[in-house]
């Protein structure tokens, strides 16, 4: 069940995410120009770390696709060059990282289903590469490149990183509040 | 009737014993028999989740209807505990366990009996605009739109806070944040009206305007707990004070002037006041107090030292515009020097241009004697930020203390700074997981590590309780006598009655006075401009809207109060196209993005294109000139999304080709990179569309009221991007905190979580206040659960033409495709 807490933090960590993809957007877009899409995979995984560190400290179904689409819009709001775009990307690596934790039934959140959730968002962000951005155009083992690396960045960057911010914050004493921060204290 | 249900303690009414709040039980009873108590506690003991010991250690107490009561308690005592328990936001909003008996008189059982300000003014809005934040109570009360008009006019021109629509209060000095909390829970017409610290961000003045509105509603019989740490000009409107121990007890109560004459000396024993503070009722005649007289030979040596700062005609500017002017000023070594000024006059900014944080143009900054024109970090200078967790840098206090990570035996010198620090024991923690007091500690005692000529502090003794205020200026003593230099600035002057040897008054962005202490408090003019005296707040009142902003800004004011005259008929809409429903604008935008996937071919694409931009034009009647405007930042990006099809399309077996490294561009390619460029202008072009017409607050509100979302969700995030702004400044201070570091301080860019952690740790503890001062306005329940359940301040309109118009739009879109296939 969430609580209204659970919500408004969702909704911060969400706007600051929010700014990281914005720089992100701006960063690639000026230095990956180059870069074959394969390699330009690997960059994608930083734009859904929200859908990776909100629901790791929240634990609340839902908080993947929630946090994901708050933080594309406030990407979008800050004037992504994207634009719609970021949005859409909101919407479809949401459910992707979303359909993660949902296989774990929404309580496992160890690195496994870290890991499988940010590399399933990176599936939702193939979908959008193929039909919007011009998957469909390029060479099909481009293609397929770009899926692989999409997924390991997805993996990496997107799950296995908001865990390592999470449990950083864990260690500071501010999530005592949330689910993370009462997980492993339950016996004390 | 609705209302009695959403609290769920007159349900579970007259229950006694030992409850388990967590599993959702909870207990406490309706006072009949004695229809003049509002609230009573019997043998309550409360402990959060987590804590190793109570809060609160069976307190018994009763508060009568119309009594208004100070509670008065060293940091940590629990005060803060009685307020949130008599008031039900624990267990409601934040867990705990209870044993004990609670008691409330059956009107508090009503949605919004209970008004509650709180400390941290921006913790506490989950609005945008002033009207939306009173509205937000009322709404959760139910109250029908022509009488939340009513009430949020009424309260707006009680406060003194401007009569108008549409004002954004982000832009509010402290004072007038604090004053909208107050109008909001006002206009709830609570039985009981609960202020816990209300003034401690606030400089003297504002702290004046506060306490003056808090009189008034004392005036009107309004029953008032209070807890207050600058006690002293409310006091006489008290009708009762209870003192707290460190431990969660009552230690002793009485009346005001009882308490005050006999409890002086213990509350000064056990931290609830500093010790240089003055005692009220008798604090007319000026008391200076002994201030260190230093030796003949030190004198000469400093004497022959010069000024420790000189500036002359030093300009600083942000982003264009003058922040900072200082024509001369002078600042001796040796001395101790408080800078002391209204809210945002620049106190911080002039502090931060003599430790070189900042750079400043023109003039001359000299550092005992050696000039300095740009923003440099200088050896001789220790500099403590107000959030001292922004030098945080490492893992464990004690490397943080010794600048880096230690082995295990631990350097007895470090050993004797973290025991005069009281910090002992604390060698392994998280400097993050500190009280905020030991935090501040953590950070002077960094700042003694090596020997410095100057010491500068920004608010030393912010938020900090008595015992950590008094650590801090003994030491700062300490290093005076030895002939350092300390500059600080502070709102507290009885701080720099009893210390200081040299004052430096900022108003407005600039130095008016520097002087000897004796000569501010004498100077009552002076005193009165520097808002250090609270006694006349009204009158400057709309001066302070725009303390410190831009003269455009203020300028806009002035217009915008003559024109708009009687706005509060009805909410007004400015361009047509803002009388469309938001939801039903992002569904469109949403449809014809999809309906873009389908455009494959040039003209398709420049046809999907065109069509928002003659959107634009028409619709939301931007010039040619605007439009071209807001699409230009993003032409690197078209020409990225033209470059990479054109590159790596797959090349046909015949196509002409040039292989260049793993590139291999084609023409065929680089039609298709067209095609998507075009595609992408035309997602730019929704987006600015979009953004020109819909304002964020009547989507999310129209999320609720047309599409049914959880008002829990949709204010909840409201209230999250409100918080935009502040996030900005957090991060420019950050930066500079870390740029302090030096060497160490640029490693730690390296480890980005290092860098993040202040600003995540500072994102979370505000949403859990936001959150909490969400739900001490009444927004639990069925009311923040069901979009039905509540009233709204703002109707958003859904007709046919909301439906009819966005139709419209994509069944164009998809006609452009299937013309141009």
């Amino acid at each position: 069940m969430w609580k209204l807490r659970d919500i408004v933090v969702a909704a911060i960590l969400s706007v600051v995410c929010g700014a990281i993809y914005l720089s992100w957007d701006l960063l690639t877009g000026i230095f990956a120009a180059a870069w074959s899409p394969i390699a330009y995979g690997l960059l994608n995984g930083l734009w859904w770390l929200a859908a990776g560190l909100v629901p790791y400290i929240i634990r609340r179904p839902g908080a993947a696709f929630f946090a994901e689409v708050v933080s594309a819009f406030c990407e979008f709001a800050f004037g992504s060059p994207y634009k719609w775009g970021a949005v859409i990307s909101g919407l479809l690596q949401g459910a992707g990282a979303e359909l993660g934790f949902a296989m774990g039934g929404w309580k496992k959140y160890n690195t496994a289903f870290m890991m499988l959730s940010g590399a399933l968002a990176g599936v939702g962000n193939s979908v959008q590469y193929y039909f919007q951005y011009g998957g469909n155009k390029v060479a099909p083992d481009l293609f397929i490149g770009y899926v692989v690396t999409t997924m390991i960045s997805g993996a990496f960057v997107g799950g296995l990183v908001p865990k390592w911010i999470g449990d950083a914050l864990k260690r500071t004493g501010s999530l005592r509040n949330f689910e993370l921060g009462k997980s492993g204290q339950a016996g004390r | 009737m609705q209302t009695d249900r959403a609290l769920p303690l007159h349900a579970l009414a007259e229950e006694e014993g030992v409850t388990d709040l967590d599993r959702g039980m909870s207990m406490g009873g309706i006072i009949e028999e004695c229809p003049d108590v509002l609230v009573s506690l019997d043998c309550v003991t409360v402990q959060y989740e987590g804590a190793d010991r109570p809060a609160l250690n069976d307190v018994s107490l009763t508060i009568k209807k119309g009594e208004a009561v100070l509670l008065l308690g060293p940091s940590g005592c629990g005060k803060s505990t009685v307020a949130r328990l008599l008031s039900g936001l624990i267990p409601r909003a934040m867990e705990a366990s209870v044993q004990g008996r609670v008691t409330r008189a059956p009107e508090l059982a009503r949605m919004g009996a209970i008004g509650y300000v709180f400390q941290d003014p921006d913790a506490q809005f989950c609005m945008i605009e002033q009207d939306d934040e009173i509205a937000f109570g009322l709404e959760n009360q139910r109250i029908s739109q022509a009488d939340m008009l009513a009430r949020i006019q009424e309260q707006l021109q009680r406060m003194g806070l401007p009569d108008l629509p549409h004002v954004k209060h982000d832009r509010y000095s402290g004072g007038m944040k604090q004053k909208l909390a107050l109008a909001s829970a006002l206009a709830m017409q609570p039985e009981w009206l609960i202020c816990d610290e209300p003034t401690a961000n606030l400089d003297p003045q504002a702290t004046g305007m506060v306490f003056d509105e808090l009189m008034r509603v004392r005036e009107r019989g309004q029953s008032l707990l209070l807890i207050e740490h600058k006690f002293d000009r409310i006091l006489p409107a008290m009708d009762r004070v209870i003192l707290f121990d460190q431990v969660g007890r009552i230690l002793h109560q009485g009346t005001p002037g009882e308490m005050m004459e006999n409890w002086w000396e213990e509350m000064l024993r056990i931290g609830v006041i500093a010790p240089w503070k003055a005692r009220p009722f008798q604090c007319n005649e000026v008391r200076l107090g002994q201030k260190v007289v230093l030796e003949e030979p030190k004198m000469a040596e400093l004497k022959s030292q010069g000024d420790a700062f000189a500036l002359k005609n030093v300009e600083v500017t942000y982003r264009k515009t003058p922040v900072l002017r200082v024509d001369s000023l002078h600042i001796k070594a040796g001395s101790f020097t408080a800078i002391v000024g209204p809210n945002g006059a620049g106190k911080t900014t002039l502090l931060q241009a003599m430790a070189g944080l900042i750079s400043h143009r023109g003039g001359h900054l000299a550092r005992f004697g050696a000039h300095s024109h740009k923003a440099e970090h200088d050896a001789r200078l220790a500099y403590s930020f107000q959030n001292p967790e922004y030098q945080f840098v490492y893992g464990r206090v004690v490397d943080e203390l010794g600048n880096r990570v230690q082995a295990d035996e631990t350097d007895p010198k470090l050993h004797e700074l973290l025991t005069r620090f009281g910090l002992d024991g604390y060698e392994d923690a998280n400097p993050f997981e500190l009280s905020q007091g030991q935090k501040r500690r953590l950070s002077v005692a960094s700042m003694l590590r090596e020997p410095r000529a100057a010491y500068l502090l920004d608010e030393p003794t912010f938020g900090q309780d008595a015992k950590t205020q008094q650590v801090l200026l003994e030491q700062l003593e300490t290093l005076h006598r030895d002939g350092r230099t300390i500059v600080l600035t502070t709102h507290d002057m009885d701080l720099v009655r009893q210390y200081a040897t040299q004052v430096v008054v900022v108003i407005a962005g600039e130095v008016v006075a520097s002087c000897a202490p004796e000569r501010l408090f004498a100077d009552e003019e002076l005193m009165k401009r520097a808002h250090l005296l609270d006694d006349q707040a009204d009158s400057r009142l709309l001066l302070e809207v725009w303390n410190g902003r831009s003269r455009g800004e203020r300028a806009d004011w002035a217009t915008a109060k003559n024109t708009v005259a009687t706005p509060w008929v009805e909410r007004p809409r400015s361009a047509p196209a803002r009388s469309l429903n938001p939801t039903m604008q992002l569904v469109m935008v949403l449809m014809v993005m999809i309906i873009g996937v389908f455009a494959n071919n040039l003209h398709q694409a420049i046809a999907l294109f065109l069509l928002p931009v003659a959107l634009m034009l028409l619709v939301a009647r931007l010039t040619p000139w605007q439009i071209l405007k807001r699409l230009s930042p993003f032409l690197g990006f078209y020409l990225l999304y033209v470059w990479t099809p054109t590159a790596y399309g797959p090349v046909a077996p015949h196509e002409p080709t040039i292989h260049f490294l793993w590139m291999h561009p084609t023409v065929a390619g680089f039609k298709n990179g067209l095609v998507l460029a075009f595609r992408m202008l035309s997602a730019v072009c929704f987006g600015v569309l979009f953004a020109s017409e819909v304002d964020v607050t009547d989507l999310i509100i129209s999320l609720c009221q047309n599409v049914r979302v959880s008002p829990r969700f949709a204010y909840g995030t409201l209230a999250g991007i409100r918080v935009i702004p502040l996030f900005q400044t957090e991060w420019v201070k950050l930066r500079q905190a870390r740029a302090l570091r030096g060497k160490e301080g640029r490693i730690a860019v390296l480890r980005p979580i290092h860098y993040a952690l202040p600003l995540l740790t500072q994102a979370i503890r505000m949403s859990e206040r936001v959150a909490i001062a969400m739900e001490a306005r009444g927004f639990y329940g069925e009311v923040a659960m069901k979009a039905t359940a509540r009233s709204y301040y703002r109707i958003i309109p859904f007709r046919a033409r909301d439906v009819l118009y966005p139709l419209a739009i994509a069944l164009l879109a998809v006609s452009l495709i299937v013309i141009f296939q």
